[in-house]
């Protein structure tokens, strides 16, 4: 390599690796392509690379596309695109006025107080983006039938409240963790950096799945972190289900079934029987929701399966210790 | 650039030209993982995330890359049972990375002014310029594009890139070379070159 193309000894160095004298323009380019750079996913500034001929293609497609704006007393901080993609949807605009029937080729703004409606079969996005710097912060695929209305939008929160049907969101890294929430009747799903679907079944309950990254799911006074590839149930009565990957053993699926619905005495033997590191994450949820007579057999199945982090002791875990417990959960969590 | 203390040895080994090993930690972290332990998971993520995100770059929109990246770890995690031996979990990390990213192109490209209009940013100095130059990378040969976005962009040093891909020292060295020198041609002729 050396000798190669003619290059000088200081160059091939660091190119190579980063030692010798730095080649001039070696140096610029890791310079100038340093913001491109992987920082944890929340650092990270995503959404800005838009191509610059598209940006001008989309500026045009923009003059012509009719939009059709609903007067608002205030402009919100995001600025919530709505577009059909498949069937029948309407959106009914704040304040009682006619709704909207959607058409396919346009874009429609969807503010505070609208409602979206889809029809069985349709299928609509809403696409999220700051108003202020033309940042993306996510988009909601809408599976009808489905109602889902806009109950608000500001710096701090930015809540859809889904009534019934399947909402598929993609946020993006941009939307600080807990900025994008979905509401359904049997609790809130917050964002904390992912692509997750929350399905509000007709007797309110919801199934909320997570494809990437983590969502909390918030319901009464429970917390629950549920992770990628996992899912969980709750319904109306404020009952959860313990989440658990999708592809759990089916007997500790099965075994969890029953342990949630309390009608077998056996369930909690059974699934701690069947559990292997993998269901670490769904006994740590576990250990929570147990009453105290079980809580024991779950900390010993689950420390010998994922052992606890230093500073968190068998009794700081079975008081239930806010911080022993998240930093276990960090470890068994933590990517 | 700052390593983590155990990769030091086999990188220097790289570095003479031998062929990089993985390491015993690797090797548990990778036995642990298949057998379920996200933790060890964890450990790969850390190992392989910037090699990852290079290849995904090297192939789709960087405003995707983030997304797509975390994509790769989530089909991989979803499949780490197909991980059969440990000496081959960065060509199996990047055959995923490289598989996520072709998806993506492929599936963007009928909804593109859609995605565009919501891309489409005001101009931005920095980024601007980051975003040329990677644009000249894209048009180098796909073998020589994702090894010099993993030293230019990703800060990976020539043995570590080797140790990451599987890559002989040699093969790393002719990629990085022979790319660098394709891409400032490019960089030349397009005014770029600072």
């Amino acid at each position: 390599m050396k000798d190669k193309d003619n290059e000088t000894e200081s160059n091939h160095d660091y190119l190579w690796d980063g030692r010798g004298e730095p080649d001039e323009i070696i140096a610029s380019l890791e310079r100038r392509l340093a913001p491109l750079r992987y920082r944890s996913r929340r650092s990270v500034l995503r959404g800005i690379f838009g191509v610059r001929a598209a940006a001008v293609a989309a500026a045009a497609i923009l003059m012509m596309i009719p939009f059709f704006l609903f007067n608002t007393p205030d402009a919100p901080a995001t600025a919530y695109e709505v577009t059909l993609l498949a069937g029948i949807g309407r959106v009914q605009p704040p304040g009682g006025r006619e709704p909207v029937l959607l058409t396919p080729e346009n874009i429609y703004q969807f503010p505070v107080g609208a409602k979206l409606a889809c029809d069985a079969g349709a299928r609509a996005r809403v696409r999220m983006i700051r108003s202020n710097s033309n940042m993306e912060l996510g988009e909601a695929s809408l599976d009808g039938p489905c109602d889902v209305d806009l109950v608000q939008s500001s710096p701090t929160l930015e809540k859809l409240y889904l009534h019934r049907g399947s909402l598929s969101a993609r946020v993006s890294a941009n939307a600080k963790p807990r900025l994008f929430q979905v509401g359904t009747p049997s609790g809130t799903a917050v964002d904390l950096g992912c692509i997750y679907t929350v399905r509000v079944r007709d007797d309110g309950a919801a199934e909320l799945h997570v494809s990437i990254g983590r969502v909390a799911f918030e319901i009464h006074k429970n917390n629950l972190v549920i992770w990628s590839g996992a899912s969980c149930v709750a319904d109306t009565a404020g009952n959860i289900t313990t989440p658990v990957d999708d592809d759990a053993p089916a007997g500790f699926r099965e075994a969890l079934a029953r342990h949630d619905a309390r009608k077998d005495g056996n369930a909690l033997e059974d699934l701690l029987n069947t559990a292997t590191v993998r269901q670490s994450a769904s006994l740590w949820h576990l250990l929570q929701s147990a009453g105290d007579a079980e809580r024991g057999s779950i900390y010993d199945k689950l420390a010998a399966l994922a052992p606890p982090p230093a500073g968190v002791t068998r009794e700081r875990a079975l008081a239930l210790d806010r911080d022993a417990l998240e930093a276990w959960r960090l470890d068994i969590m933590h990517w | 650039m700052q390593l983590p203390a155990p990769l030091q040895p086999q990188i220097d080994a790289a570095a003479d030209g031998g062929i990089p090993a993985v390491d015993d930690a690797e090797r548990r972290a990778i036995e642990r993982a298949r057998a379920g332990d996200r933790r060890a998971f964890g450990e790969l993520h850390s190992r392989y995330v910037r090699m990852v995100h290079a290849i995904v770059m090297a192939h789709a929109s960087p405003g995707d890359a983030d997304d797509l990246t975390q994509e790769v770890f989530t089909r991989a995690l979803v499949n780490i049972q197909n991980l059969q031996r440990a000496d081959s979990a960065g060509p199996w990390f990047a055959g995923i990375a490289r598989n996520v990213a072709t998806d993506s192109v492929r599936r963007r490209k009928p909804s593109v002014e859609l995605t565009d209009i919501a891309a489409a940013r005001p101009a931005r100095g920095r980024v601007d310029d980051a975003r040329d130059v990677l644009e000249s990378i894209q048009t180098i040969p796909v073998t020589y594009r994702e090894t010099l976005m993993m030293r230019l962009v990703e800060g990976m040093t020539g043995p570590e890139i080797a140790l990451r891909t599987g890559m002989t020292p040699g093969s790393v060295r002719v990629h990085l070379h022979r790319g660098m020198k394709q891409l400032t041609e490019i960089l030349a002729r397009r005014g770029l070159l600072q």
